[in-house]
């Protein structure tokens, strides 16, 4: 009756051509993690599935030009457990090994991460502070957006419907931070998140600074004028704490289930200040 | 010597290989898929329900609704005021109101979207203090002001007692909405032959689920089978019928055909709860360090149907009290209808939200009073010999026992000092650490009954036949263990069969941590009376008299002969040999003083928390946690620890995590991802539980002891670290962080 | 939930509320509007598609005005029903004009209730995809009468 056709593409192209084909009646899959909780709860119904997982070679980590690229189909386990990821960033390590639980991690890609825009995530706010960028894969072409433009709100991305999310890009930055804030349960998704990436000279004095949040808002944001306070100076106990307090001062954080808006505020606050406390003591 | 060793689950291989048969698992030749239609409105009046579309859907065998019920519409425990589905009114979200029996999923829900409700919307209510006040909506004819049930326990002169007090304490604690959630949800399947009913369940209470279907279909009991395989888990969410009435309805339409009822999680939420309660303590105290008077008022929300909760209120009263000397005790417990799911029982039922009330108080008045809040419990407790505010003596009780082994567990000096000395907010002084006591005073059933059945076959073989439900608890384990003793046999040798009411004896019901003492005591009893008989039969075969033969290791001997059971069996031309032992307690209370028996023996539990708060987060992290039990005569140390353990566990759910959120009587977090329950990374860095012994050896339960001291245990440990006071579960670290904020900007 | 906005429209007042019983002109305002019918002079049928990332809602249902004073106040209500995601909202609705320097002040009032599957979506994103609705109907509405 209401089978849903699995379709198992070998190729990106030949994936997002299916899509073209199906438009709104098919859904990609790829660890399943997202997609099997909102078919359970009936939240969405497709006919058509297109599983991303015979195609092969979509889930490298290697680095190129010393940015470190990653395939979406990499696994979040795989990711957390990689030497590469480790040495060239370990705040992304962390940020992927603080995903949901193991069994989580064992199944979800990156890329599905990414593509399902659940703000109550850890990955998008770390690899929004290190500016990375997005490849997305139509039938005809391939471009590349800035992860920045990626999420568009709720649940929404700017991959168009026969777009598919395939390669990730991370520029290197020497100093690094990952925090990231249960408010419940160890194992639950976060009440904030906060990924710091900056750059200091042989001096100590900032250089480059982006702090992006997560998971308090609905997409990542940053605050560039607290971020540019930062530029120039030593990171001082006062300017951390002026850059944190800027930071909640501008942010309008939604209420949930995990902290109200005043709350998240609050943590906005203790966060920013602690991973740029990490940062300036280059505790990577 | 098999009582006392910790024998592994009989089944843990094939429960670690997932080859354990739960209901979930089962299949029946020709069964139908189940689905359940339920009403989107808090409460209305059902003008229609038109099913006409739903039936044309390819697969859809038949649809239930009000239409269909005979004579016994309502049913219920002890108050029959519940429809086996929705009749003419609605009265919480989530309330079935159709069923569909399908030939597979996909069709039960195609029919299920096409079935056509109309409501006329009624007020609704869903506080319990409000459903009370002049005005508000009313939910049952019978029940004008929405109460249901009253009990009352009236010992001493309240003015009197508190016109000695030196210092009055008035406080009021609430503990919120919550669910059960067993990792394995509702699941039962029902099949009429005729006039004969089989119905497997997943149920804790198969006897009772018997009795209630034979009173609703007017069946025999006799002709009514309940069969239940292990579960996985309960929590007392399973404690009381539930769903068995509508899937029995469901499959007399069925032609005879199994249809089978599964539950997914969402719906959980609103098939039982535990009940939201605000429970007010007025308590004397003098300034010698004791009490002269306690009052309390318990609001219980009940949900929109009374269920279970008549005979949980009465218990509720009396595990309100407290496990201390207070002179005059008078308490009200209330049960009230409101428009949201019924409520049931759940683990360490109502002491769960009792103790997080009186042992809460204990601080407060503590502090007020500078005095210690160790000393001031240890003067207190109840010991043997002291009178209860029922009026009964209290036997076997070690509240101080168990509260000084927590408190030691606390300080005991072990490998994991002080974590983390690189830990900024240590070093910063901006994490605190503070430290909590709690003791629980629980009853257990006063009036159940259990009998067990053995046979031993002449290849030596024991089965026990008992209708103890084994849901992860290892209840079977514990019971083939004492079989094994006290038959004689090797644990090997034996195997246990059950539940099954055409097969096992009675058994009121596996809850209320009951278990363990009462089936117990009936393999006890069953095991003496086959060892008898065995003697009586070895004894002519050996020309020696019975008086001094014995029974152990499978043999009956004297001084230098033996002969062994097949052996005996053989020789008297038997296949095997039967007994049935039984224990049962009863007893009661004045319905309106609530004197007399409240229970055949006590539970006691205490915990000790360390905890760390940061300051700037609110957030909670438990450094360590000491419980003890009293435990009777410990059948498997392993288990009973496991147990122990596992309650303290448990109990951080209601204590930092777990609240029901609703809107407009729809429950908005109907899943374990806004849902938090505890995970193995939020339980304490340390946990060391203890099994108190008694020299007097009886059998006892150990189910639900150490989980209801949690969370007081938990929040006088965080006024102690940073005096913020947290009187509503749960506790967040939203709420700890508030509290701060206010301290410093009063 | 409840939302509770104002916005003010550069036109003068009895344009604006000549504009909100122009009912095919209205409907156009509101994203996701597909098919107003007017059933009688109080009562308006439709359709309305909400989408919010993968998941897609139909709304079909009845509007009711409860309340007119021309030309500063309407109340109604809204009851919505999507069979496919067994779910159905129910809102309180209210709006007042007043004239203000610059044109007409428009502010309104709603109370909805969103019950079944589509309810347990999560407080945040179903508070924020109603803001989005109504602050795109405002926008819309301006465009029109501005």
């Amino acid at each position: 009756m209401n089978r849903i056709k699995f379709l198992e593409p070998t190729t990106f192209s030949e994936a997002s051509a299916l899509l073209a084909d199906y438009g709104d009646d098919a859904k990609v899959i790829a660890g399943g993690v997202s997609v099997t909780l909102m078919l359970q709860q009936k939240l969405i119904a497709p006919s058509v599935l297109v599983s991303l997982g015979r195609i092969s070679g979509g889930d490298f980590i290697r680095i190129e030009s010393d940015e470190l690229h990653i395939g979406a189909l990499a696994k979040l386990h795989d990711l957390e457990r990689s030497q590469i990821v480790r040495e060239f960033c370990p705040a992304l390590t962390k940020a992927f090994g603080v995903v949901g639980n193991v069994r989580v991690r064992n199944q979800a890609t990156i890329g599905g991460n990414l593509s399902a825009a659940d703000y109550a995530a850890d990955p998008p706010a770390m690899l929004t502070a290190l500016n990375a960028r997005v490849q997305l894969q139509s039938p005809e072409e391939k471009r590349e957006i800035p992860l920045s433009e990626f999420f568009l709100s709720f649940y929404t991305t700017a991959l168009q419907p026969d777009e598919i999310l395939t390669e990730i890009i991370i520029p290197k930055w020497p100093r690094t931070s990952y925090q990231k804030f249960s408010s419940i349960s160890a194992e639950g998704r976060p009440c904030l998140a906060v990924g710091v990436a900056a750059d200091f000279d042989s001096e100590n004095i900032c250089k480059d600074l982006r702090i992006a949040i997560g998971a308090a808002v609905e997409t990542p944001q940053r605050v560039v004028e607290a971020e540019a306070m930062a530029h120039a100076s030593t990171l001082t106990d006062e300017l951390v704490a002026a850059i944190a307090n800027e930071y909640s001062l501008r942010l309008d954080p939604l209420t949930d289930v995990r902290g109200s808006a005043w709350y998240r505020k609050e943590m906005i606050a203790v966060f920013v200040k602690r991973a740029l406390e990490e940062v300036r003591n280059d505790n990577r | 010597m098999t009582i006392g060793e910790s024998v592994p689950m009989l089944d843990s291989l094939s429960r670690v290989t997932g080859t354990v048969d739960y209901m979930v698992n089962l299949r029946l030749p020709n069964m139908l898929v189940g689905k359940i239609v339920r009403s989107q409105s808090p409460h209305a009046k059902l003008l229609s329900v038109d099913i006409t579309s739903a039936l044309q859907v390819p697969g859809v065998v038949a649809i239930l609704t009000g239409a269909d019920l005979g004579e016994n519409i309502f049913y219920g425990a002890a108050i029959k005021d519940q429809g086996v589905v929705a009749v003419d009114r609605v009265r919480y979200v989530g309330e079935p109101i159709a069923a569909i029996a399908a030939e597979n999923e996909d069709a039960a829900e195609e029919a299920a979207l096409l079935i056509d409700i109309e409501y006329e919307e009624l007020p609704s209510v869903f506080d319990a203090q409000e459903a009370i006040r002049s005005g508000a909506p009313t939910l049952h004819e019978k029940y004008p002001n929405n109460i249901f049930i009253h009990s009352k326990l009236r010992h001493g002169d309240m003015e009197a007692a508190f016109a000695e007090a030196d210092e009055i304490f008035e406080d009021t604690f609430t503990s919120p909405l919550a669910q059960q959630s067993s990792l394995e949800p509702h699941v039962v399947a029902a099949q009429w032959n005729g006039d004969q009913l089989t119905v497997w369940a997943g149920t804790q209470a198969p006897y009772m689920v018997r009795r209630v279907l034979s009173e609703i279909f007017g069946v025999e009991q006799n002709k009514v089978r309940v069969i239940v395989p292990s579960l996985g888990g309960a929590y007392g969410g399973k404690g009381h019928i539930r769903i068995e009435p509508l899937v029995t309805a469901m499959a007399r339409k069925t032609n005879g055909r199994p249809v089978k009822f599964v539950l997914s999680r969402a719906e959980e939420f609103v098939t039982v709860t535990k009940h939201a309660a605000s429970i007010k303590l007025k308590t004397g105290v003098k300034r010698d360090g004791t009490f002269t008077a306690r009052q309390v008022t318990i609001y219980w929300n009940g949900g929109a149907y009374a269920d279970a909760s008549p005979m949980l209120i009465p218990q509720g009263m009396v595990r309100s009290v407290g496990p201390y000397r207070i002179p005059a005790v008078h308490v009200d417990s209330i049960g009230v209808y409101t428009n949201l799911p019924s409520a049931g029982a759940y683990r360490g039922a109502m002491s769960s939200q009792t103790t997080w009330a009186y042992e809460s108080q204990m601080d407060i008045i503590a502090h007020r009073m500078g005095w210690d809040p160790l000393e001031f419990r240890l003067k207190n407790l109840f010991v043997s010999g002291d009178q209860f505010a029922t009026g009964e003596t209290l036997h076997d009780v070690h509240f101080v026992e168990c509260l000084e082994s927590s408190a030691s567990g606390l300080t005991a000096k072990n490998a994991k000092e002080n974590l983390n000395f690189g830990d900024l907010g240590r070093l910063r002084g901006s994490k605190k650490i503070g430290r909590g006591y709690g003791v629980m005073m629980k009853s257990t059933v006063s009036t159940s009954r259990s009998q067990a059945r053995m046979k031993l076959d002449e290849d030596g073989t024991l089965t026990l036949f008992t209708s103890t439900v084994e849901m992860g608890q290892g209840a079977h384990t514990a019971m083939a263990q004492v079989a094994a003793e006290t038959v004689g046999v090797a644990l090997e040798n034996v195997r246990v069969v059950g539940p099954d009411t055409d097969v096992t004896p009675f058994d009121s019901t596996t809850s209320a941590s009951r278990s363990t003492n009462m089936m117990g005591n009936a393999v006890l009893s069953a095991g003496a009376l086959v060892k008898k008989k065995l003697i009586k039969l070895a004894a002519p075969l050996l020309e020696i008299p019975v008086e001094e033969l014995h029974a152990e290791n499978g043999k009956v001997f004297a001084k230098e002969t033996s002969i062994s059971y097949a052996e005996i069996l053989k020789r008297n031309n038997l296949t095997s040999l039967e007994e049935t032992g039984e224990y049962s307690t009863a007893s009661k209370l004045d319905p309106e003083t609530g004197q007399g028996i409240s229970t055949p023996h006590w539970h006691q539990g205490a915990g000790a928390a360390e905890v760390e708060v940061d300051t700037e987060t609110g957030k909670v992290t438990i450094l360590r946690y000491a419980a003890a039990s009293f435990a009777g005569r410990v059948v498997n140390p392993r288990m009973a620890q496991l147990q122990n353990d596992g309650n303290v566990i448990f109990g951080l759910g209601p204590t930092l995590m777990e609240e029901m959120i609703l809107d407009g009587g729809q429950v908005t977090n109907p899943n374990l991802a806004d849902y938090p329950i505890p995970s193995i990374r939020d339980i304490p860095v340390e946990l060391i539980s203890v099994c108190i012994e008694s020299d007097e050896g009886e059998l006892h339960g150990i189910g639900e002891m150490t989980l209801p001291s949690v969370a007081p245990a938990i929040a006088n440990a965080i006024e102690d670290a940073v005096g913020v006071r947290i009187k509503d579960l749960p506790i967040t670290a939203e709420k700890i962080l508030r509290g701060l904020r206010e301290k410093t900007q009063p | 939930m409840q939302i509770k906005d104002s916005f003010v429209i550069n036109a003068p007042q009895e344009k604006v509320w000549e504009f909100l019983f122009n009912i095919p002109k209205l409907g156009e305002c509101v994203p996701g509007i597909e098919s107003v019918k007017i059933v009688d002079d109080k009562t308006y049928s439709g359709k309305l598609v909400v989408k919010v990332g993968p998941i897609k809602s139909e709304f079909t249902g009845t509007v009711i005005m409860t309340e007119v004073n021309a030309p500063n106040h309407i109340a109604g209500t809204v009851e919505g029903d999507d069979k496919s995601s067994a779910s159905s909202v129910k809102a309180n609705f209210s709006g007042t004009l007043t004239a203000v320097d610059g044109g007409t002040e428009a502010a309104f009032q709603v109370d909805a209730n969103l019950r079944g599957r589509l309810a347990q979506f999560g407080g945040p994103v179903i508070t924020a995809t109603a803001k989005k609705l109504t602050a795109d109907f405002a926008k819309n509405l301006r465009a029109q009468l501005e």
